[in-house]
């Protein structure tokens, strides 16, 4: 038996499906070929690592989006019950796969692209002075959120300095964010006196501001190519 | 099929809200190991998770227990998960018309294969699609050569060919060192 006629048969060899006749034969070769012998150690170990392969969890809020994308009997009523405390764990798992996402970017990109940083063009996120009532609470949420989403859209074309499924995460926490402001503001206009539905305003407005922020800070980071940097914006937006 | 299988069913024909989501939670596990690992990318994964839950819950009404309903759902998340191969694969080249085309190069072996599971993971990510859906549904599934045929649309004797160049590929990738840039597309 060659050592070609060896490594055609070491896949069933390998899966002990081989005829014995075959077997005995290879087991001679293998005995006498150490090279032929290592192939056959090594894909065994191949297939003993597939067969031991961890099993992975679905994401935490990938039932929310199935249930709402099948829209499924029941699904809203619960959603609108549990309001925007249902929206912040499912933006929270988001922004987690983001940073998984982002910490591996950080071992690929090596290379420094332009020095100019977002920065110049980004705005001033962080948050103005305590606020003394819900009215006053509100309108400065809103001019935040203004502000933040006209900052974003500067920095819009910017985001290409960002690997495309980096973007693509992004864009499905705003989108997530987004749609729970329009539930919040929505449940506001139906009762403009619910507590529950004025802190889920607030909390998405929050959750939308701390995303841009990240997201500038990102972009920064990136354009300077600066991995360190890139990890511990990353790091901060999974705790977040 | 299971007694508690036409229960869940019937459960969910009637519309009760909290009976999909224990299918889901029964059967989610598994979907989205599958939908990774054939896609090779966590991303993919997880859209494909998500499509496959909404189509299942679409056809539920068509299930008419032939076969036990986990069966019944990993077939269909299989077929959508080819499906999907085959689409994003059509950029660029035939599926099933690579799967054998590839040549397997066998680097000089000059110490035995250190790799562990991540590493392997990853590797898994790096092969071409072909051979990734056949090792994943022998290899890792555990499908025997002639229902990864069937899934497949191969013969058997192609499936023992796929898994095979497909742990020669492997191999050649671990002892090479994977590199960190795996994107599996």
């Amino acid at each position: 038996m060659t050592c070609s006629d060896v490594s055609e048969a070491l896949g069933e060899y390998v899966e002990g499906t081989l005829a014995p006749d075959a077997r005995r034969a290879v087991d001679a070769h293998l005995h006498a070929c150490p090279a032929c012998a290592l192939l056959a150690a090594d894909l065994a170990r191949v297939r003993q690592l597939a067969a031991s392969l961890d099993r992975l969890q679905p994401p935490p809020a990938a039932w929310t989006r199935i249930a709402r994308e099948a829209q499924l009997p029941g699904f809203r009523t619960e959603r609108s019950r549990r309001g925007w405390q249902g929206w912040i764990p499912l933006a929270a798992a988001a922004v987690i796969v983001l940073a998984a996402v982002m910490t591996w970017m950080v071992k690929e990109r090596q290379t420094a692209p332009s020095p100019q940083t977002a920065s110049q063009s980004a705005p001033q996120l962080t948050g103005g002075p305590a606020l003394q009532t819900v009215a006053s609470e509100l309108q400065l949420a809103e001019q935040h959120y203004e502000k933040a989403i006209a900052g974003l859209e500067q920095l819009a074309n910017d985001r290409k300095v960002l690997d495309p499924v980096v973007a693509g995460k992004l864009q499905k926490n705003f989108e997530i964010i987004d749609g729970a402001i329009a539930e919040s503001r929505a449940a506001l206009k139906a009762d403009p006196a619910s507590e529950p539905a004025q802190q889920s305003l607030f909390e998405a407005f929050r959750a939308k501001i701390t995303l841009l922020q990240d997201t500038v800070a990102l972009i920064n980071e990136m354009r300077k190519g600066n991995p360190e940097g890139t990890a511990r914006v990353a790091e901060g937006m999974q705790k977040s | 099929m299971r007694s508690s299988d036409i229960e869940l069913v019937e459960r969910c024909k009637r519309q009760e809200a909290a009976a999909f989501e224990e299918l889901y939670r029964l059967h989610a596990g598994r979907v989205y190991n599958l939908a990774c690992r054939l896609s090779g990318n966590p991303s993919e994964g997880e859209d494909l998770l998500q499509e496959i839950f909404v189509l299942i819950f679409r056809k539920l009404e068509s299930y008419k227990g032939e076969a036990a309903l986990g069966t019944w759902i990993y077939r269909l998340a299989t077929n959508h998960c080819l499906d999907f191969l085959r689409s994003r694969d059509a950029r660029m080249r035939q599926v099933t018309g690579t799967l054998g085309d590839e040549d397997v190069t066998m680097p000089a072996p000059a110490r035995p294969l250190r790799a562990d599971r991540i590493d392997l993971e990853r590797a898994i990510a790096r092969l071409p699609d072909g051979y990734r859906a056949a090792f994943v549904l022998h290899d890792v599934e555990g499908f025997e050569h002639r229902e990864v045929a069937a899934l497949l649309g191969i013969a058997e004797g192609t499936s023992k060919s796929q898994v095979h160049k497909a742990r020669l590929k492997l191999r050649e990738y671990l002892l090479a060192g994977v590199p960190a840039s795996v994107s599996g597309s």
